[in-house]
């Protein structure tokens, strides 16, 4: 039996028969093909290197167009690879003469490779080693007409546990056949965690390596409350956990009984409590938990999934769905704030190996530069406004002049859809997410010219504290608790209330029980968290007085360092519900 | 010149990434296209250089001295195209 710790992603207990996602992802069906095949296996062979050409110049020229011609190189590099003479004749001598099938030719000369460039102990080279292991994996997805891989083929449920899921494969698990995962890589607030708790599928990420010792098959318990992941636990773990499932059940089901309550303090301040999905279909597990709206509704999964960019019908249907199930209720639609982590799309860009892309061309400045994709989501989100509440957002405002050309631009989509003559609500409210550290410290000015704001947290605190939010080495600097964060929320809390204006959380934080009293006391009085978080959070509410809560804030803004003031919160969460699931 | 003879030339890669990725698939696709054959050296390897991953093996970091030789139809002008592109846009290669 091993215990492995990492960081907890997704509540939950489950457990159930592993399913390890390895990088050899691809199971190779056979070795030899018999001597007659061998002239068809070459043709199958230069058919998936065709293929693979194909795919490479679409994706260089897809880069080309969105990210700028520097990224489109590196397309035109691997194409050379694919092309590559020696290479091709290695493979296709190992075919002939040795009667191996395609597949495993492919894979024993591309990995020789990629073996030699690690071994050379050139920093460059081991990353190429990546490029080819890329080239490989791509090769055989052809020639087995598979694409990864077992997540589309599972028939029984199943822990899923892999070195890293991408935000696009999260997306596609089926909770019927996935009970939860784990992944050596990820932090708290990566996209995939983010995505397994609107899944509420129980996860665990930032395991560090642990796939070396897990075959597939064995029993493995995911704890996703305490991050712990136990491989093969003996009898007596098992049945603790047992009973720790049964535990979450009846936990949950007295959470149900929340649904009916309104969410107000002891002393009656009613604070609006708001969903954050991904998702269309998530709108339930908001209206099933009583939420008062949406306060973020991320779009970014119409960009993720497919190959092309999504029409302006695509995102006219996905904001009509979610308007529709609160007609009367705010729902706010964030633009795209597409970011390295999230381009799913371009599954080979090494978008990951430049250092400044978390802080370079994304989110709205990939909106500003790209009016068209810019304009295509503006157009959607005014149509789609008469069937609700609908309030756009603008994420990622560094500057002034961003926020202004935005709303320029969003002018521009008014005038147009009038000449047109396409019926669409004017007077749609428009906030900005308050995330970069500038925007926070001059939200004294933003808020003359906002209609509302909401502040980001996850990337607040990363952007203030230089912590990347996904990188486990760095997650103790990473906190919502520290004092730097605490004042700037205050400052933005309190240009909002100068201007009059509603200012919303919607970062994990607000998702986060020991967060709320000192929330209320700075003075928010709209969270946006989590669903599957709603009722949790209308509990801790429904048990402040909020003068307690003014007097928590006071007394946490002494503290000096993150720890003192989480402990205090805690401490004060314990008091105040005692019944938490803790 | 008798243009059959083997012509061999000596550049230097100044790039910080070394001879990498991209400026080795632009000199293996111009090798592909030349009518003579290309060799490049550096120490005791030699790489053909219409073949990327030979080029990539070589392991040549910022710095290094690397041989050309050419032999064949054009191989003075081919090698003397090659030695430009390492002293003007292979110096200070903009990457993404």
């Amino acid at each position: 039996m091993q215990v492995i710790k990492g960081v907890p992603a997704s509540p939950g207990v489950v457990f159930g028969p592993a399913l390890v996602l390895g990088s050899e992802d691809f199971r190779i069906p056979q070795v030899f093909v018999s001597v007659d095949a061998v002239e068809t296996e070459i043709a199958r062979f230069q058919a998936a290197l065709d293929a693979v050409s194909d795919q490479i110049e679409e994706n260089e020229k897809l880069a080309t167009e969105r990210l700028g011609s520097q990224y489109g190189a590196i397309f035109a590099a691997h194409l050379q690879l694919v092309h590559d003479r020696k290479l091709i004749s290695e493979i296709e001598t190992l075919i002939r003469e040795h009667h191996f099938s395609p597949e495993f030719a492919s894979s024993r000369v591309l990995r020789k490779y990629a073996k030699e460039f690690q071994n050379l102990g050139n920093h460059y080279l081991a990353e190429r080693a990546d490029d080819i292991f890329d080239l490989k994996k791509r090769i055989l997805r052809h020639l087995l007409g598979e694409r990864r891989e077992e997540l589309a083929h599972l028939t029984a449920p199943m822990v899923v546990l892999a070195n890293n899921l991408t935000p696009s494969e999260t997306a596609r698990l089926k909770k019927k056949y996935v009970l939860g995962f784990a992944t050596e890589a990820g932090g708290h607030t990566s996209h995939t965690a983010i995505l397994a708790g609107a899944l509420e599928i129980p996860a665990v990420v930032g395991l560090g390596d642990f796939l070396t010792d897990v075959s597939g098959g064995e029993t493995v318990i995911i704890d996703g409350h305490h991050g712990e992941v136990i491989i093969d636990p003996d009898e007596e773990t098992l049945a603790r956990y047992r009973d720790s499932e049964a535990k979450f059940k009846s936990f949950t089901e007295r959470m149900n009984l929340l649904h009916d309550l309104s969410s107000e303090t002891k002393d009656g301040i009613r604070i609006q409590l708001m969903g954050n999905i991904e998702f269309p279909e998530e709108v339930e597990h908001c209206t099933q938990r009583g939420a008062d709206g949406i306060g973020l509704y991320r779009t970014e999964f119409l960009y993720l999934e497919k190959e092309t960019e999504p029409t302006e019908e695509d995102h006219y249907e996905a904001y009509c769905k979610v308007a529709k199930a609160f007609p009367k209720k705010p729902v706010v639609i964030r633009t795209l704030d597409l970011g390295a982590d999230k381009v799913a799309r371009f599954p080979d860009a090494r978008l990951e190996d430049q250092p400044s892309s978390v802080l370079g061309l994304r989110s709205i400045r990939l909106s500003l530069r790209n009016q068209p994709l810019f304009k295509t989501q503006l157009r959607a989100i005014l149509r789609a406004a008469l069937h609700g509440e609908i309030r756009i957002m603008f994420p990622l405002i560094a500057t002034m002049k961003e926020f202004r050309q935005a709303k320029m631009i969003l002018a521009d989509v008014i005038e147009d859809l009038q000449e047109q003559g396409i019926p669409f609500q004017k007077d749609v409210p428009v906030g900005m997410m308050v995330e970069v550290p500038s925007a926070a410290i001059l939200a004294g000015e933003f808020a003359k010219e906002v209609d509302f704001f909401s502040i980001g947290t996850n990337d607040l605190i990363q952007y203030t504290l230089a912590a990347d939010r996904s990188d486990p080495s760095v997650a103790n600097l990473y906190s919502p608790a520290d004092p730097s964060i605490l004042r700037l929320m205050q400052t933005v809390i309190e240009a909002g209330e100068k201007e009059n204006i509603t200012v919303n959380v919607c970062g994990q934080m607000s998702s986060d029980a020991k967060y709320i009293p000192l929330l209320i006391g700075l003075g928010l009085r709209r969270f946006s968290v989590t669903p599957h978080t709603i009722p949790e959070v209308k509990d801790v509410i429904r048990n402040i007085d909020h003068k307690i809560a003014v007097e928590i804030a006071q007394d946490a803004l002494e503290f000096d360092s993150a720890r003192d003031v989480e402990n205090f919160l805690v401490g004060h969460l314990k008091k105040l519900c005692p019944n938490l699931f803790l | 010149m008798n243009s059959s003879q083997t012509i061999r030339k000596q550049v230097k890669v100044q790039m910080e990434e070394g001879f990498h990725l991209r400026p080795i698939s632009i000199v293996s696709k111009l090798a592909s296209e030349a009518e003579c054959s290309v060799t490049f050296i550096h120490g005791k390897q030699k790489a053909d250089a219409t073949s990327t991953l030979d080029l990539l093996g070589l392991g040549a970091s910022n710095g290094s001295v690397l041989t050309i030789e050419a032999t064949g139809k054009g191989s003075d002008i081919f090698v003397q195209e090659l030695v430009d592109l390492f002293e003007t846009s292979f110096r200070n290669f903009e990457d993404a």
